[in-house]
């Protein structure tokens, strides 16, 4: 599903849009740092992350390790430098060897944790000439030692971040961060004493929690989406009348 | 109107307010003085109200030359810990967020504000552990300023100047700071509404205090 959200361009926005439609709608302010805590917390929550298809070409270390790039959601395929340029030169680069151990990098990494992502083996591993063996060792791929100093082509497909790590938002996903903002800012003003404050604390949950339902499903959903939403996998035993519904009896 | 036109303003309502009653010479550095002290708290007051938004009431200094110092305000006990520093007015602590805006002066680098040892924390932030943050000092260092250091800079190592836009708690003071050229003594800080009521405020005072003094009238020497 997320792959196909960038196709219709609905992850266009700098996630701190959330911070001038707070501004324009409700006519509040916030911290630009307490916005971002509030904005990743929230995301987590909301998912439904841009993703599009890269590709890295990264320097095994010595111990075989091949240190992952931050926004990875799925890995598509390891393969040689000279593969990768040729089977993946139309992806967009990304460049893994001049951000490690950068802040910019844990940083980033931080960010990925916060939103609860973890990332996926995808269709990796495949045997072949140019492809390279390989297993998921935290934030490391492992390949073999002979590999040590070389630089491979790791294809993959990442979410959508801007400079700084932060994932790029949808329309609705700006709505529903303002909305989530201007919640907790009546929440820290009826606790310090702001007059009417408290008043507005139950109109903002409200409104939070309904553009955040919102912002987690995209702009529109084709038939075929529904089709999958529908395409319940499900055993054959769990259909059949005075069957076990489970494996074991 | 200057601080100097509003101290001759209430001078001149006393003086015309007590005209026969009371021949006291007013000292203008003294009005100046009391204005700044009303308008703070005129300011207050009004916020307090409802009437105006305080936050709205900030100033800017652009191009504080950043320098290094250790954290430590004692100059017997050190804390072994440096950090990037630049000294600023106290800011007014009634207000929402006092400074708005702490960065570089192109606006691309932001820190957090920290207006108490809460700083310690940031450190344990979701998404902003590791940018970058500043902390504001408490109490006034031996120049009656207050000391601002700044902390997780390793990718701004370079920055040597920032900008700043706060409340201050009195905003006059900047006129005694190194960065007075920013400053014309043309216009009073506070708006036109403020300043009126300010004026009110301490011509009503002054012609209260004299009246209840209830001091001597003077001779009349009018010649019939």
């Amino acid at each position: 599903m997320e792959q196909r959200e960038i196709a219709r361009n609905e992850h266009t926005q700098n996630i701190r849009a959330g911070i001038s439609v707070l501004k324009t709608m409700y006519g509040l302010s916030i911290d630009e740092y307490d916005y971002l805590d509030i904005a990743v917390d929230s995301l987590r929550d909301i998912r439904n992350f841009g993703t599009t298809e890269h590709v890295a070409y990264i320097t095994v270390r010595e111990d075989g390790k091949i240190p992952l790039p931050c926004n990875l959601d799925i890995i598509d395929a390891l393969t040689t430098e000279h593969m990768g340029r040729k089977a993946y030169n139309t992806r967009k680069e990304y460049d893994v060897d001049g951000m490690v151990g950068t802040d910019t990098y844990y940083t980033c990494w931080g960010i990925m944790d916060n939103l609860g992502h973890t990332w996926q083996p995808g269709l990796g591993g495949f045997k072949g000439k140019g492809y390279i063996s390989y297993r998921l060792e935290g934030r490391f791929l492992i390949v073999d030692k002979h590999h040590a100093g070389t630089r491979v082509a790791l294809a993959y497909t990442g979410i959508i971040v801007d400079l700084e790590g932060f994932p790029v938002i949808t329309r609705k996903q700006a709505n529903a961060l303002a909305a989530i903002a201007a919640k907790t800012l009546m929440i820290k003003g009826a606790n310090k004493g702001e007059k009417g404050a408290a008043s507005m604390i139950e109109f903002y949950t409200g409104l939070a929690g309904r553009l955040k339902q919102a912002a987690s499903i995209p702009e529109d959903i084709t038939d075929n989406e529904v089709d999958e939403l529908f395409n319940a996998q499900t055993t054959f035993n769990r259909k059949t009348y005075n069957r076990p519904t489970k494996y074991n009896k | 109107m200057t601080l100097s036109q509003m101290a001759s303003t209430i001078r001149n309502h006393v003086v015309d307010g007590l005209n026969g009653v009371s021949s006291t010479e007013f000292s203008i550095e003294q009005l100046k003085d009391e204005i700044l002290l009303t308008t703070s708290s005129t300011i207050i007051t009004l916020s307090a109200q409802g009437l105006i938004d305080i936050n709205k009431l900030s100033q800017r200094i652009d191009g504080i030359r950043i320098d290094c110092q250790d954290l430590s305000a004692n100059c017997d006990v050190q804390s072994e810990l440096s950090a990037p520093h630049f000294t600023i007015p106290d800011v007014n602590r009634a207000a929402r967020e006092p400074i708005m805006y702490l960065g570089s002066i192109d606006g691309n680098l932001t820190f957090k504000v920290y207006y108490d040892r809460h700083y310690r924390f940031h450190k344990y932030r979701l998404a902003t552990a590791r940018f970058p943050f500043a902390w504001v000092s408490t109490v006034a260092n031996a120049d009656g300023m207050h000391d601002v250091f700044l902390f997780n800079m390793p990718a701004y190592n370079n920055l040597q100047f920032v900008s700043i836009e706060a409340v201050f708690d009195d905003p006059h003071n900047l006129m005694n700071t190194e960065y007075f050229e920013q400053f014309s003594d043309s216009e009073f800080f506070a708006p036109s509404y403020v300043q009126q009521e300010v004026i009110d405020k301490l011509t009503q005072k002054y012609v209260n205090y004299y009246r209840q003094l209830n001091m001597k009238p003077k001779p009349n020497t009018q010649q019939a």
